[in-house]
């Protein structure tokens, strides 16, 4: 219970984990439309070029990074697949009848199942280095602008900490209750799945009603110390803007000329 | 003694169609005192603790802090920041993912600017010896520790007063005196007023004055010994007696009489040991 780590942090000290979450938010996300740019070899060999890199700079064992791909696995190979197979462009490479393979179904099957890589490895590699919290704050900055259209930023923040604060404590809560609930005869690990599921009734109830206990108390908490909205106030968390955002963006500038340029 | 918080007549009830919590309350609360509030569960008296920051409005009478009427819309927040509350669950009061972060909460809220919030914080938290934890995340934390945090949280407001509300219930005889202690030596140091909201009479007797409530009443008022002289009020209105009192007043009812009331340990002992040199 002691070394829960929440989201996928993976603590460390590289260039990327020092990334203002500002500078790594707006390249995770215009890296999702540059992706787009990519259509022949040589764009998307650059892509992955700049993918690589990224992970060779960040340092991370390589498993973090597949455990990341692996939901997402199966979603590639298919994708890849159906181009394969439905594509009808270029020369004819196979035919054994009914199934006729393309060279255009080919390309476009390794095309596409390279720009999903990519895009996860690169989102992935920003939910790696950087903390739930830190993600939270770059992103009430980012979108602080948006509270002048009436969009409620701070209070979003505020309800992302506070859910983060408070899933260990939940956690902790629930493991409390499943063993006062087994103490008493129940039981969470076995039985058909209908049975297993009528089981987490006495598990949810129990843990609804602290929760609400816990907001009602959290509530009159933050009022006797002033709490009043996001108006007026201040914030002890501060992101620095420095030479390696700077870097970072030049990087990806040069990156967005290249594929311009290069694609066909 | 200049007084700080001045309760005046205050009735209040949470919904019309419920009986009242609190009748008629009066009581003031001077400066550099340690204010002891006992009484039974549903006495009233965290209900009063509300009242004292505004959390709660009074439906009659008045409260005033520092000369700021609670009534007042404009002087809620004024109170707010002379008057801290360290409440009874040290989870439910921790609202930073690190404990910087929630000393920095209460100060983010009045606007301090970043320089001279992380002055107060490292000042706050070094009074209350978790200068080490900065960082730490508050599960990582014993509830001693989340309480001193709480009240490293206050202090960093620079309050007139600091109320701990049931705040040692949830701990351990170990977390309890470590944060009674820090109070103890924030009292001695910095002059701070507190107010110890209990049903604790061992704790409540090391008070300078003691206010007993019932059933939303302030039924009496007075320096511990004082009180405890009523020891049966105290037992009938379902408080615990402190063991050396409840000692003391079962061997004077076996016949030995003993020249001054005993509220602590040391003393019944020093009690003992004279008691038959003097016979």
């Amino acid at each position: 219970m002691q070394n829960i780590i929440i989201g996928q942090y993976v603590p460390g000290q590289s260039f990327i984990h020092k990334l203002d979450p500002r500078a790594k938010l707006i390249t995770a996300f215009l890296f999702v439309i540059i992706v787009f740019l990519a259509n022949n070899w040589i764009t998307y060999a650059l892509l992955g070029a700049f993918t690589l890199l990224a992970i060779f700079v960040s340092r991370l064992p390589l498993r973090y990074i597949y455990n990341g791909l692996k939901p997402i696995l199966l979603v590639i190979i298919l994708t890849f697949l159906l181009h394969v197979f439905l594509t009808k462009e270029g020369p004819l490479l196979f035919d054994w009848g009914f199934l006729e393979i393309y060279e255009g179904g080919v390309k476009q099957g390794v095309f596409i199942s390279l720009r999903l890589l990519f895009l996860i490895m690169i989102t992935s590699l920003l939910t790696l280095t950087t903390t739930p919290i830190d993600i939270t704050v770059g992103i009430e900055t980012l979108l602080g602008p948006m509270k002048k259209v009436g969009l409620p930023v701070h209070e979003f923040a505020l309800m992302m900490s506070i859910a983060l604060r408070f899933i260990p404590t939940l956690l902790e809560e629930t493991e409390k209750i499943m063993k006062a609930q087994s103490a008493r005869g129940a039981q969470f690990s076995s039985g058909p799945i209908k049975e297993r599921l009528k089981s987490i009734v006495p598990l949810l109830v129990p843990l609804f009603v602290s929760a609400f206990k816990r907001a009602e108390d959290l509530a009159m908490a933050m009022e006797a110390r002033g709490y009043r909205g996001g108006e007026g106030r201040t914030s002890i968390r501060l992101l620095k803007w420095s030479g390696k955002d700077t870097t970072l963006f030049v990087i990806l500038l040069l990156l967005c000329i290249s594929l311009l340029l290069l694609r066909s | 003694m200049e007084e700080l918080i001045t309760v005046q007549g205050v009735s209040f009830r949470y919904h019309e169609d419920q009986p009242h919590v609190l009748r008629d309350v009066s009581l003031s609360v001077y400066k550099g005192e340690w204010l002891a509030i006992v009484g039974h569960n549903g006495s009233g008296k965290s209900t009063l603790a509300k009242l004292l920051n505004g959390l709660q409005l009074p439906e009659q009478g008045d409260v005033l802090v520092e000369g700021y009427n609670s009534r007042d819309e404009e002087s809620i927040w004024e109170i707010r920041r002379r008057v801290g509350i360290v409440f009874q669950n040290p989870d439910n009061q921790f609202v930073g993912t690190s404990v910087r972060d929630d000393v920095a909460f209460g100060l983010e809220n009045s606007g301090m600017a970043r320089e001279l919030m992380l002055e107060r914080i490292s000042e706050s938290v070094l009074k209350v010896r978790m200068e080490d934890y900065l960082d730490q995340e508050p599960h990582r934390l014993s509830g001693g520790q989340k309480q001193r945090v709480a009240i490293a949280g206050i202090i960093a407001l620079r309050p007139s007063i600091v109320i701990l509300d049931e705040a040692t219930s949830m701990l351990d005889p170990a977390g309890r005196k470590e944060v009674l202690q820090t109070m103890r030596k924030l009292k001695e140091e910095e002059g701070m007023t507190v107010i110890s909201i209990t049903h604790d009479l061992e704790e409540a007797a090391q008070a300078d004055r003691l206010v007993v409530m019932n059933a939303g009443e302030v039924i009496d008022e007075g320096l511990p010994v004082e009180v405890f002289k009523k020891g049966d009020m105290l037992e009938q209105i379902g408080l615990d007696l402190p063991f050396p009192l409840q000692v003391q007043r079962a061997l004077s009812e076996k016949g030995y009489d003993f020249s001054r009331l005993t509220l602590s340990q040391e003393e019944l002992v020093n009690e003992l040991w004279t008691l038959q040199l003097k016979v």
